[in-house]
């Protein structure tokens, strides 16, 4: 009852209509990162509802999959199931003087030659053997049969590409199981070996590490991108192999490949600040690194950096500083760009001393400089599933080629004294496709034994 | 520097038209003269339309920015209207039937026309982002606008099926419709195929649900459901030309739905 089921193309035709409406549920409802913000709009209940059902990452669900199972033994088991039969068809040897295929034959499909019987016979005889591979005959007294076959294969285009379809959906599965997709954000200068998996809360370590030695963006004229490029280090037991990373020309290493993904720009290690004494006209110039102190000569103060701030309350960079005078601390917080922070921020705020650099007397504090620099976004993936997929692929174009532009061709050829020095020549022939290309097939193989025949006068 | 190929393919846009304008002649007048001047307006105009293509390119190189004419919504358009033209043009030397060509040149009149005149399609060379700079761009474009343009001719055919289901030539019809779905299907796994090992060169997966990845397997699905009833459950005629015209509803939608409605990978393939 089941397996009848499961052999039933009702089912397949069934199938894939689902699989596409549900495929379509998917691109309607935006999926695992886009989610977030369509979620956010939704009341809690229809949310709980969605989320349960996996509907905002409806291709990693266990359903999505199980269809996907489905589909595969759906397939499975119609190719068993039918194979038998066919492989019955493509080797079936049809009767050489197979006479109802003469019955009602177009004008076209014969022809008479003047000549003598055995002779021309014998002229068809050598011709066909010469021309064609497993030429069957059935010669009588005054009349001969020919058989022959081509693209006996093209029963097997189907098999090859439902095949095909099971390798892609097996490379999926490696892929999924023994792979990962993950991204890393490196500085420039700086190296990591720490890789964050997408749609996983989790992170890998690499068995190396990848220093960025420099990040360069082209532009065109325009002001288009025109290239985005990665200088790249791997770095392996203090052996260092260099690589340069394109979008579209990624880097494998160790068998992990590389992708040029995104890029960004953040602060570097380190700021140079200027502290102006007021009082003594003063200047101190230092360069600081997040946890460096600095003691000004000549008083009992001491700063420290704290950290340094890509983008603060949105205003852009800034600096966190802590400074001691005796036993008072405070704390000091400078923007890079101040117009900024005073359009972003109320007026109220920024009165308070954490944000003014001349609340410590007699000192005032001023960026000199805080070095930006590029990170560069890497996609990271290890896909063992990948050359299967790729077999796949070809196999599916394979086997396409094969179903729908091949077909099994059956060509008989009659030979027939109807009177003393007169001979009719019929061809005929079935296809298990494509009745087009058979009458071409027929056609061009009457040119032949026409060209033959008239070549050689007999 | 003045380019000539946006004003070249203007005109394309209204040969077509006038091709149309004789097929219809010719269906209503039924003179079959009117068909014949119209087969010749739309090769000249196919011509003409392959010049335009050609120049675009060349001109691409003028300004130093040179690559193939098939890089944004424009380009992509006066491609998928030149396939259209060209499969129509092999359609009508092979059948000789010429009343396809009322049914087929309106559509290629319709996408020359949005091309060239809608305000919201930018029909500027522009260079090539980093994404696009692949050597894959070109066939993963080709196929599958030839795909798009196959299922166009089988979906006009499947309307002439369907306002003639008694005349002599629905079988004829019936059996060219499905041949045409067959090379668009094999066209569209190609397109697909080309697509998705291009996406494993650019972006580290062969396959990430992306809108457009999932709309093109949507199609792919509707004509492989398209083919298993013909083949195995013996479906023909009605049932082909509606499952045909849904197919091509899904192809404008994967094409251009998904660009204006739905957001993804392929964001370049928009308006500006």
């Amino acid at each position: 009852m089941i397996l009848k089921a499961l052999k039933s193309v009702k089912l397949t035709v069934f199938l894939l209509i689902l699989l596409a409406s549900i495929a379509i549920i998917g691109t309607v409802i935006p999926q695992g990162e886009e989610a977030v913000g369509f979620a956010m709009r939704l009341s809690p209940r229809v949310f709980h509802i969605l989320s349960a059902l996996g509907l905002f990452d409806i291709y990693h669900t266990w359903w999505f999959r199980a269809l996907l199972g489905l589909i595969s033994i759906n397939l499975i088991v119609c190719s068993v199931d039918r194979f038998p039969k066919t492989w019955k068809r493509m080797n079936a040897s049809p009767p050489v003087d197979m006479k109802k295929i003469f019955e009602d034959i177009g004008r076209d499909q014969s022809f008479e030659v003047n000549g003598n019987f055995k002779k021309v016979l014998e002229k068809l005889d050598s011709f066909l053997e010469r021309r064609f591979k497993n030429v069957r005959k059935k010669i009588e007294d005054k009349i001969g049969y020919f058989y022959l076959e081509e693209g006996r294969y093209s029963h097997l285009g189907v098999y090859i590409v439902h095949l095909s379809v099971i390798v892609i959906l097996v490379g999926g599965i490696i892929g999924s199981i023994w792979g990962f997709e993950g991204y890393m954000n490196i500085l420039e200068g700086e190296k990591k070996d720490i890789v964050r998996l997408t749609r996983k809360m989790k992170v890998i370590r690499l068995p190396f590490s990848i220093r960025c030695d420099n990040f360069i963006v082209e532009y065109y004229e325009n002001g288009m991108p025109k290239e985005y490029l990665s200088r790249l280090t791997f770095i392996e037991d203090h052996k260092e192999t260099k690589k340069e990373l394109r979008v579209n020309h990624p880097v494998s290493f160790h068998g992990i490949t590389f992708y040029q993904a995104s890029y960004g720009i953040s602060v570097g290690s380190y700021a140079k600040i200027r502290i102006i004494n007021n009082e003594e006209k003063k200047r101190y110039e230092l360069t600081l690194k997040p946890g460096d102190i600095y003691k000004i000569p000549g008083s009992d103060t001491v700063i420290q950096l704290m950290d340094i701030k890509d983008n603060l309350a949105g205003c852009g960079p800034a600096l966190i500083l802590l400074i001691r005078k005796r036993s008072e601390i405070r704390k000091l917080i400078l923007f890079q760009d101040m117009e900024k922070a005073r359009k972003r921020l109320p007026k109220q705020m920024l009165m308070a001393s954490v944000f003014d650099p001349s609340s410590i007397k007699p000192y005032k504090f001023v960026i000199e400089d805080i070095p930006t620099r590029y990170y560069t976004g890497i996609q990271v993936s290890k896909d063992p599933g990948v050359p299967l997929v790729w077999i796949g692929f070809f196999m599916l174009i394979f086997g396409l080629i094969i179903t729908f532009f091949t077909s099994h061709k059956r060509v008989w050829i009659k030979v027939e004294e109807i009177k003393e020095n007169l001979v009719n020549i019929s061809v005929s022939g079935m296809s298990n496709r494509d009745p087009v290309s058979l009458s071409k097939k027929i056609r061009t193989i009457m040119e032949e034994i026409k060209g033959e025949l008239r070549n050689e006068a007999i | 520097m003045k380019l000539y190929n946006t004003i070249i393919l203007g005109y394309v846009t209204f040969g077509y038209f006038f091709a149309f304008f004789m097929y219809l002649l010719m269906l209503v007048m039924k003179r079959e003269i009117f068909g014949k001047i119209g087969s010749l307006i739309s090769i000249i105009t196919l011509l003409f339309h392959t010049f335009g293509i050609i120049l675009r390119w060349i001109e691409s190189y003028r300004l130093g920015i040179g690559h193939a004419p098939l890089s944004n919504l424009y380009e992509s358009l006066i491609f998928f209207g030149w396939a259209i033209m060209l499969m129509y043009v092999i359609l009508e030397w092979k059948t000789k039937i010429k009343m396809f060509g009322a049914f087929v040149t309106p559509i290629a009149f319709l996408i020359m026309a949005y091309a060239s005149f809608s305000p919201s399609v930018n029909d500027r060379i522009q260079p090539l982002i980093p994404a696009l700079k692949s050597n894959w761009l070109i066939a993963h474009v080709v196929t599958c606008f030839m795909g798009y343009a196959a299922f166009g001719i089988s979906m006009a055919l499947s309307i002439i099926y369907l306002l003639n289901r008694r005349s002599r030539i629905a079988d004829i019809l019936e059996e060219l419709n499905y041949q045409i779905i067959i090379i668009g299907f094999f066209m569209l796994s190609l397109g697909i195929i080309t697509g998705s090992v291009w996406a494993h060169y650019a972006w580290g997966s062969y396959w990430s649900w992306d809108p457009k990845e999932t709309w093109s397997l949507i199609t792919w699905l509707i004509y492989a459901a398209l083919i298993h009833s013909r083949h195995v459950r013996g479906w023909r005629g009605k049932r082909i030309a509606i499952l045909s015209i849904i197919g091509f509803c899904c192809v404008l939608f994967t094409y251009l739905g998904v660009n204006f409605l739905l957001s993804g990978l392929h964001s370049y393939a928009t308006k500006s």
